[in-house]
């Protein structure tokens, strides 16, 4: 065996030791003090939220306010802001983002959706739409082409969030991009916040190399009850894709409109798909007919 | 130097390289999970939560609740199922043979009839007979399978399956109880990222927290020192251990008590291995093999934020088989998978999870046996000094504890599940001590696990005797 009784080892094994020990000690005492911290922090967090409250009810109730210049403070009203812009409609909205943008709210939003950090942007994102008082997207239409996917996603919900069905050709565009796509369900989501009210908007969609595009549309257009997606989807029953099929069967019975039994009776007859689909193209069909089949 | 010193002087140098590099491979994995931890928290976001679970295109989950002999716990697993903040659910509970009122108190709490559930999955395969299927009146999103046991948990699950309809499955056990948000955060990756083929959550220990209409509504540490221990291991386990390999796009297991994986990956692979006692990391070994063969890109992910509580053992004889069955089981999975272990084929998991799990944590006690062994006749022939092994010793159980510690830090920095301050003294503590008298109990049903998958022995359910969980008054 190597000589272990050298001065070296012995020091090094007294190093290790007391290393370890050490260690273990600033470990106990960081759990303790870190959880006394929190309760610390978690009331100083409470008490800033409960003021910025405070603040943004008296500027919806139309008080001249003006923001602090604090940080955290400032920090604090904006969180809550963005907050409470996604439960607030109309005129009180649009209140709230005039107050936001005239206090620099919006133009610091832009600064961060410019952030090298992807988190940033994203919150950038998020704190944009809730000073967007204006039909101004463009910022948010350039994030979907944005490198992160996550920040991608933060700006196609923040789309949604807006409600402005413009953005819909856009965030089809996005979800049919080979460089940046955008999820498609993420896609699906924001584009049912913003309600197209034709299935025109959905134009590029319909046509998609990407089955999961397609279906997408075809799903979208029968929840948001879009009648004009009728003659599409019954061209979507018949796609090669049974996820498409599937999906255009039902939205076609959502639109209920009793022309549309004749191709899914079509693509039955084929019997050309998976058991599941089949049986849920069967459902569609009996929907068609007013007949519910159970679950 | 005679040839038994050499032989000595050899074995002890090469336990020194094992103990070196599993303490620097492990601290690697703590440092990933902190910075992936630490990420992940910072991109929590109520808002798409929110607008996920507003949403009528989320995703639908379908829930597999395997129940075996499960009464004391199974209405509140239900019921917290039932109260999830989830768009689109069903439940799908499975009485696998369970000799108690399983079956019957469900019936009665949630109004099951009989009904025909039709079988979805074909291509998987059920062993064990269905006997009825029922469903409920009142939550038409409800299903509950009677079947006969084989004995396995795996065939439990695979009957459920075959009757799954939504696109992503997710499964719990029996005596879990689902945070009201759990799914969401859990099915949130599948939503952001069409590549996520599984997601994983944290399990904690329910033990000791009060539970009211299916929800945990006021969490405490237990109150005996195993069911502690047990807290601490689940930290380690989770937001060090699940955590710090998905970090390394290398996560092997993704927990049986609360995982979902993409319902037509799930078929492809066959669903879960009826023959496997570890079915849960099996499944997500298997879909990395199918995936990474494929040239697919995809990922596993772990989600540190939402949790699924669960009654863990507390008794000794209890937590003695369940520790045997999972040691039990990671042999066998890593015999079945062996042709991956070491192979760049398979990316992270076979060169770098694989080969860990099964040099530390399978083989790690018996290694651990035989550097005791070695010391001992090393200072009985005066080969090495005494106060050579202390230290070696004191640093190791010195580490250990560190770790833990260093679990417990990542969940009050991040999480602050516990709130009360004696809760965490507590759980300190445990860590303190565990080394002293969990550890060498630890090693033992591992040492035995390993010599059942040598062996090819069979197991089947693990007997786990229930409290249920703490109602309020």
């Amino acid at each position: 065996m190597p000589d272990l009784s050298t001065a070296g080892a012995e020091s090094l094994a007294a190093w290790l030791l007391l290393g370890s020990a050490v260690l273990v000690v600033v470990l106990v005492v960081a759990v303790l003090v870190i959880r006394v911290l929190r309760w610390v922090a978690d009331a100083a967090d409470q008490r800033r939220s409960t003021w910025a409250r405070e603040v943004l009810f008296r500027v919806l109730e139309g008080d001249d306010v003006r923001a602090p210049w604090r940080r955290a403070r400032r920090h604090a009203l904006a969180a809550t802001a963005a907050r409470l812009s996604t439960k607030l409609r109309g005129a009180d909205r649009a209140t709230l983002a005039t107050w936001l943008t005239q206090e620099g709210f919006r133009q610091h939003a832009v600064e961060m959706m410019h952030s090298q950090v992807a988190l940033t942007r994203a919150r950038g994102a998020r704190m944009f739409v809730a000073c967007l008082a204006d039909r101004e997207t463009r910022p948010l239409l350039d994030l979907l082409g944005d490198r992160d996917v996550r920040v991608r996603s933060a700006a196609a919900r923040a789309l949604g969030e807006c409600g402005i069905d413009t953005a819909v050709p856009f965030l089809v565009r996005a979800a049919q991009s080979d460089e940046a796509p955008l999820p498609v369900s993420v896609a699906a989501m924001s584009i049912v916040h913003a309600a197209p009210r034709s299935a025109r908007s959905l134009g590029l969609a319909w046509q998609s190399d990407r089955p999961e595009v397609a279906a997408m549309a075809a799903e979208v257009a029968g929840f948001l009850h879009l009648t004009d997606a009728r003659v599409p989807l019954e061209h979507a029953v018949a796609h090669d894709d049974p996820a498409v099929a599937d999906a255009a069967a039902w939205s076609l019975a959502r639109l209920g409109d009793p022309r549309s039994a004749t191709p899914i009776e079509k693509r039955l007859r084929k019997h050309d798909l998976p058991v599941l689909t089949q049986r849920s193209l069967h459902g569609a069909y009996a929907e068609l007919h007013h007949v519910r089949l159970e679950p | 130097m005679s040839p038994v010193e050499w032989i000595f002087t050899a074995v002890t140098l090469a336990l020194t390289l094992y103990y070196l590099t599993h303490h620097v491979i492990f601290a690697s994995v703590i440092i990933g999970a902190t910075v992936h931890v630490a990420r992940e928290q910072r991109w929590e976001d109520e808002n798409t939560q929110a607008l996920t679970f507003s949403n009528p295109l989320a995703p639908g989950v379908s829930v597999i609740v395997p129940a075996h002999n499960e009464e004391a716990g199974i209405l509140q697993s239900v019921q917290s199922l039932l109260e999830a903040r989830y768009p689109s659910l069903e439940i799908v509970v499975v009485d696998d043979g369970s000799t108690d009122n399983t079956a019957q108190r469900l019936i009665d709490a949630f109004d099951l009839e009989e009904r025909y559930v039709p079988t979805v999955e074909e291509s998987v395969e059920q062993v064990g007979r269905t006997i009825e299927t029922y469903r409920s009146s009142r939550h038409p999103g409800l299903v509950l399978l009677r079947k006969e046991s084989v004995g396995r948990r795996s065939d439990a699950v695979n009957a459920a399956f075959r009757l799954c309809s939504k696109p992503l499955v997710c499964m719990i056990d029996g005596d879990s109880i689902l945070e009201p948000d759990a799914l969401l955060r859990v099915a949130q990756p599948f939503v952001d990222d069409p590549m996520v083929v599984a997601a994983g959550g944290v399990v904690l220990p329910s033990n000791g927290s009060t539970v009211e209409r299916g929800r945990v509504v006021d969490v405490k540490a237990p109150s005996t020192m195993l069911e502690r221990t047990q807290v601490l291991e689940y930290m380690r386990a989770f937001l060090v251990g699940r955590a710090g390999w998905s970090a390394a796009n290398g996560l092997m297991i993704i927990s049986g008590a609360f995982g979902v994986f993409r319902r037509d990956v799930m078929a492809e692979v066959g669903g879960l291995d009826e023959a496997s006692l570890a079915e849960d990391a099996d499944l997500v070994v298997a879909t990395h093999r199918l995936l990474q063969e494929r040239h697919q890109d995809y990922r596993v992910v772990f989600v540190a934020e939402p949790v699924c509580w669960s009654e863990t053992p507390s008794t000794l004889a209890v937590i003695s088989r369940q520790r045997r069955r999972w040691s039990h089981g990671l042999g066998e999975l890593l015999g079945k998978f062996r042709d991956m272990i070491g192979r760049p084929r398979y990316g992270r998991l076979g060169v770098l999870t694989m080969p860990y799990f099964w040099l530390y944590e399978l083989w790690g006690p018996v290694i651990e046996l035989i550097g005791f062994a070695a010391a001992i006749v090393g200072i009985a022939f005066g080969w090495i000094a005494p106060w050579v092994f202390v230290v070696f010793v004191a640093v190791s159980f010195l580490l250990s504890i560190a770790v833990s510690l260093a679990a417990l830090l990542v969940e009050v920095v991040a999480f602050g599940r516990y709130r009360r301050l004696a809760d965490m003294a507590g759980l300190a503590l445990a860590a303190v001590l565990e080394p002293f008298w969990f550890r060498p109990l630890h090693l033992w049903w591992r040492v035995r696990g390993l010599i059942a998958s040598l062996r090819g022995e069979k197991a089947s359910w693990g007997v786990m005797t229930r409290r249920g969980f703490s109602e309020t008054p």
